[in-house]
This record gives C-alpha cells, sequence and structure tokens, in this order.
C-alpha cells in the first residue's frame, strides 16, 4: 500500500492522449500502452508532485459524492498500478 | 515515404468520409464491405487499413480484396470477376473493387465512424461504445504499433475522437446493413453524418 504522505509523480517521458472518457499513457521507455479510464485518468493527472496520496483519495472522494465506491481502494489501485508499471517517477 | 500505422480493419467511404470495420478474422468484414459497396459505398480495404500518423488519411492498403469461399455466395455476381487463390490451405477469391464498379476504389478519406464487428447470431445489433473501449479494440488490431512509436497513440486517439464509434453484433447481412445505413447515413446525401 503507498504512503498517504507520499506524493506520486508521473514521468516526463511518459506520453499523454485525452480522450473523452479516459486516456491513453504511452510509455516511450518500455514502449507500452495503458488505456486508462475516466477515473484513473483524472488520478494520473493529479500525479505532478503536488498532491499526496491522501489528497488524491480526497480529490476523488469529492468527485464521487455518491459514496458507492470504495474510495481509498480505487485510488491506491489506481496508483499501485501507475508504480508496478514504472510509470512514476521520484516524489 | 510515410510511415503509416497498419490497421486489421476494413475500410468503406461514403462520400467523402470513411467507415472503418474492425474486427478479428472472421468478424465478417469483407462480406460487410461487399455489402456496402452494392449500397453505394467505395473501397480503401477489405481487411487492412492504413492511417497516415500525421494527417490522420484513411489510405487504401495495396491489395485487392480477398473473399474466403463461403463468403462469395452471398455475391453470385462477383464470381466471374474473382479469381480463386489459395489462401493458408482454403480456396479465396481475389477481387479488384474496380472490376465491380468503376468509381468503388476510394481515395484516402477521413474516417468519420468506427465499427467494432462482433461475431453474433440472431437479429444484428448496433449499439453506441465509449472511445476507451474502441481505443482497447483498435490496438489489438494494430499490426505495426512499435514501429510508429511516439506517434501512434496521438494519432489513433485522433482517429478516434474524429468518429462515432458503435459495435455491431452481426447477424443476418441484410439487417446488419439496414442497421449500418439508418444509424450512419445521411438519407438524402448518403454520406456520413456525425456529430462531432
Amino acid at each position: 500500500m503507498l504512503d498517504a504522505d507520499l506524493k506520486p509523480v508521473a514521468r516526463d517521458d511518459v506520453q499523454y492522449s485525452a480522450l473523452d472518457d479516459g486516456a491513453v499513457i504511452y510509455d516511450t521507455a518500455s514502449e507500452r500502452v495503458h488505456v486508462l479510464n475516466s477515473t484513473a485518468a483524472y488520478i494520473w493527472n493529479l500525479c505532478d508532485g503536488s498532491f499526496t496520496v491522501k489528497d488524491i483519495e480526497s480529490e476523488i472522494e469529492e468527485l464521487a459524492r455518491s459514496g458507492a465506491w470504495d474510495i481509498e481502494d480505487k485510488v491506491q489501485e489506481a496508483l499501485t498500478y501507475f508504480q508496478k508499471q514504472g510509470l512514476l517517477g521520484a516524489g | 515515404m510515410i510511415a503509416y500505422l497498419k490497421i486489421h480493419a476494413a475500410g468503406v467511404v461514403f462520400g467523402d468520409a470513411a467507415l472503418m470495420l474492425c474486427g478479428p478474422n472472421g468478424a465478417g468484414k469483407t462480406t460487410l464491405t461487399l455489402r456496402l459497396v452494392q449500397e453505394g459505398a467505395r473501397v480503401l480495404s477489405d481487411d487492412e487499413t492504413w492511417i497516415d500518423p500525421l494527417s490522420t488519411l484513411l489510405h487504401p492498403a495495396e491489395r485487392p480484396l480477398l473473399i474466403k469461399d463461403s463468403g462469395l455466395h452471398y455475391f453470385p455476381a462477383y464470381a466471374d470477376l474473382a479469381t480463386p487463390v489459395e489462401d493458408q490451405g482454403e480456396t479465396s477469391w481475389m477481387l479488384d473493387p474496380g472490376s465491380i464498379r468503376d468509381d468503388a476504389r476510394a481515395d484516402p478519406a477521413f474516417c468519420r465512424a468506427i465499427i467494432n464487428l462482433m461475431p453474433g447470431a440472431g437479429p444484428a445489433e448496433l449499439r453506441p461504445i465509449s472511445q476507451y473501449e474502441m481505443f482497447r479494440q483498435l490496438l489489438e488490431q494494430c499490426m505495426n504499433f512499435p514501429e510508429i512509436g511516439d506517434a501512434a497513440v496521438p494519432a489513433l486517439s485522433r482517429v478516434i475522437r474524429s468518429s462515432v464509434l458503435y459495435e455491431l453484433r452481426r447477424g443476418d447481412l441484410e439487417h446488419s446493413t439496414k442497421l449500418i445505413k439508418e444509424t450512419l447515413l445521411c438519407p438524402t446525401t448518403r454520406s456520413i453524418t456525425t456529430t462531432i
């Protein structure tokens, strides 16, 4: 599990293309493509080094007021995926 | 020389707008392409469509149509125009679109609609799908992604964002054709109408 105070930062060399309902990121180093749904794309855009994991969870919680999601799980899932795929740099 | 992004997809043009039909082997790309030609479409390809990553224009692949033996019976009038070839141990039929109709070969055109073909039985069903879902489908059908590198993702994204996107659960050929015509074609101009 990622530390709540960690400030994730996307690697500079990962290419981002927006879709209306998500995004596509292309890791130029590994030549791998990741198609993100809208939530994951939103989280990716918050990985600029200025938001902590806790901030991101709060941001997503704000957007999903319905409370239907387990926000912490969603954010952790997305950020852990980015980290495991080597898409994040040093924060 | 342009390094095209090659997609395993058929492409037809109505008016000046292209419709891409993607799907795995056996999804019915060639059969539907030929049926749409009978409805006035011009052909880019029945199997492989090339995207210029800079302009995102769809270009024809440089090969004739290749009709499976099982598909030719839908088009008895073309039997005399086609040449038999052995393809992976089966007989297929090579057909030059120009032999169907003088203007059946399309010039490059911008994509305005993409349909992902799904095999199915029973009534055909056409439903809108998301850009997210279509990107995943097109990525699977992309034949030379690593060769194109950095330009591939922006090009595919632009093509998807400028197109209406559907999934067609293939059923009866006539019903499938009717759904495409009713959903995508303007009745008066016979060109693809989009809300983009």
